[in-house]
């Protein structure tokens, strides 16, 4: 909370954008907002709430464009995280699509944000959202959302479990219809999203490199809207896990430490070059 | 039914009577809506064909799939002439459609919305033979044609919520009519439609249009879209939606941003641009409200005035409004499900 409040961090993601709260002011909406929580009264300021979508957005432009500096985008991930953080807490956030569409800006921002147990904490929040039904598709417009923020609690001991068995389901339903995958229906984006989301975990708990560049490849193709029509959010999470795994690729100990632990060097580069 | 006899000033009616009316009720429905689902099928050079057809290959809702060797959708509801005075751009289409256009237009909706979800799948062509009068499916089959039918549609037994069914329809016709890109008269040329949700149960835009304007620039529009079938006048549904859109937009656009930006090219920088264009009402930036309704409903005054309170500091040529008229909606978007169910 002291992080997320710090007048400099704010001013820093803010950047004096003139039709925005200044940070002085955003500093003050955060700590009402927070009183109000801990008195139980819970009402999230609209400006708020535009405050933290607005940072998600410039923090989200795709690295290669250069349009904002990283610290920039980084600190707009920290002070984004933490409002969705605070509108998680509050009550209106119903339905399961809106937990997760929250969890996983909060969890994203503080991941990237270097927040790792602030992500870790979003995630135990929202555990109950994510789920395994024996359909498949009685939580296909949710799918990719509860893949992504699962990975993002990054809770080994259950998320093999949980990837084998959507992908097992989802392989099942492609089967059905003649398919070697979902690619191209409206549930290829989720069903790349799955794939690619449980290569970045084998990579993330394993550093099978073997792995990163399949997941680069399925969430490529997924955030581009190469692989089905019709899937917003999932093409919203494929990108940020995109991101998330070039950046772990960067600052992986796999990566960092090769020694320690040996994987075979992959043969070419596993990101791909721009879609025209 | 009580509520319908009450309005209409009957006190009493025995329960045989309220039977019967019912009864006649029913078939004067089912009438209605055969008269769009019991039309033959378009013959399939009339159908339209998608580049979705190879995996790998898929044109992100770019204009894939105009209508190859029959009508658009345009030109079957027709464009009507909008009320003058309104404080946004204005697009009316559907006055005036005759029974056999809404026909071919309500086909062609059902068969828009199963060639988004089943794609290249062998699915799409086994619900094409079976609506086409082909014989039932196998039980195997079965269970896979009815995964890409039910969300929202729902299924025979157990048929989806009819209000976000209507939504839906809503939503199949504005995106059509985008994709086709009437003449309205402008400059700008269509460069960009995102796609539509297959499931009401998604959030995000209903839609994000980009147009190459005449300095050769990118320009979007942000969307919301309904469908009104309410005693109270439009307006209130356009302001309802302008609301809608105006404490949302930032939270769609931050999410297209984040997979949009990483296109590359003008569209690419475009996406990344997206927050910072809307925040500072650039002149690149835009909203449209469409509205699905029925012909009973269509406005004597202009009814878009919502788009203006909700964004007062817009130019009025950054604010737009679709409205799509037919006879009946709620039939209309009923025929389309029932055209789905064809296909079980």
């Amino acid at each position: 909370v002291d992080r997320a409040l710090d007048l400099g961090l704010l001013a820093g993601a803010l950047d004096g954008q003139q039709r925005m709260p200044t940070a002085t002011e955003l500093q003050e909406l955060l700590a009402e907002t927070e009183v109000q929580l801990f008195l139980r009264r819970p009402v999230l300021p609209p400006a708020l709430v535009d405050t933290g979508w607005f940072l998600h957005g410039i923090a989200s432009v795709d690295a290669t464009q250069r349009l904002y500096p990283l610290a920039r985008q980084r600190q707009s991930f920290v002070v984004s995280a933490h409002i969705f953080d605070l509108a998680l807490t509050e009550q209106r956030s119903t339905t399961v699509t809106d937990r997760l569409v929250l969890a996983f800006a909060a969890a994203i921002g503080y991941r990237r944000g270097d927040l790792d147990p602030n992500a870790t904490a979003i995630v135990r929040r929202v555990n109950a959202d994510i789920t395994a039904p024996d359909e498949v598709t009685d939580h296909l417009p949710t799918l990719a959302l509860e893949a992504g923020v699962a990975l993002l609690g990054f809770q080994t001991r259950t998320l093999f479990t949980l990837f084998r068995r959507w992908s097992a389901q989802l392989r099942a339903l492609a089967t059905s219809v003649e398919l070697p995958d979902l690619s191209s229906t409206a549930f290829g984006t989720t069903h790349a999203v799955v794939r690619g989301a449980e290569h970045l975990l084998y990579f993330l708990a394993r550093g099978n490199r073997g792995r990163l560049s399949q997941a680069v490849a399925e969430l490529t193709n997924a955030a581009q809207g190469q692989l089905g029509p019709g899937e917003h959010l999932a093409r919203w999470v494929a990108a940020h896990l995109l991101a998330l795994a070039g950046e772990a690729d960067a600052g992986s100990v796999f990566t960092l430490l090769p020694l320690m632990f040996p994987t075979p060097p992959a043969t070419h580069s596993p990101w791909p070059t721009r879609r025209c | 039914m009580e509520k319908l006899v009450e309005s209409l000033g009957i006190t009493k009616l025995s329960k045989s009577q309220v039977s019967i009316m019912a009864a006649e009720l029913d078939a004067q429905v089912a009438d209605f809506r055969n008269r769009f689902a019991a039309r033959p099928a378009l013959p399939a050079t009339a159908w339209p064909r998608s580049g979705a057809g190879v995996a790998g290959r898929y044109s992100s809702a770019m204009l894939d799939d105009v209508i190859v060797g029959g009508a658009s959708l345009a030109e079957l509801l027709g464009r009507a002439s909008g009320h003058p005075g309104v404080k946004c751009t204005y697009s009316l289409f559907g006055v005036g459609a005759g029974e056999d256009s809404l026909a071919k237009a309500v086909a062609m909706i059902a068969d828009d919305a199963m060639r988004q979800r089943c794609g290249a799948s062998a699915v799409l062509t086994w619900w094409r033979e079976r609506r086409d009068g082909g014989p039932p499916h196998s039980l195997q089959r079965r269970p896979a044609v009815e995964a890409f039918i039910k969300d929202t549609f729902g299924l025979p037994e157990a048929p989806g919520d009819e209000q976000l069914l209507q939504g839906y329809v809503a939503e199949l016709v504005w995106h059509r009519l985008t994709r086709e890109d009437p003449d309205d008269g402008t400059a700008r040329q269509l460069h960009h439609v995102t796609d539509l949700s297959w499931s009401v149960y998604q959030q995000g835009g209903d839609g994000l249009v980009v147009y190459q304007v005449e300095d050769g620039r990118l320009a979007f529009r942000l969307w919301e879209i309904k469908k009104h079938d309410s005693t109270a006048h439009l307006s209130r549904t356009v302001g309802r939606a302008s609301k809608q859109l105006s404490s949302n937009a930032l939270r769609y656009l931050a999410q297209y941003t984040g997979y949009g930006s990483t296109l590359s090219g003008p569209l690419g920088q475009l996406f990344g641009e997206l927050v910072e264009l809307w925040v500072n009402e650039d002149p690149r930036a835009g909203v449209g409200v469409s509205i699905a309704t029925s012909a009973r409903h269509t406005p004597k005054r202009q009814a878009f005035g919502g788009l203006a309170t909700a964004f007062p500091r817009l130019e009025t040529s950054q604010r737009e409004g679709l409205l799509v008229v037919v006879e009946d909606f709620p039939a209309f978007a009923v025929a389309v499900r029932d055209i789905v169910w064809t296909g079980l």
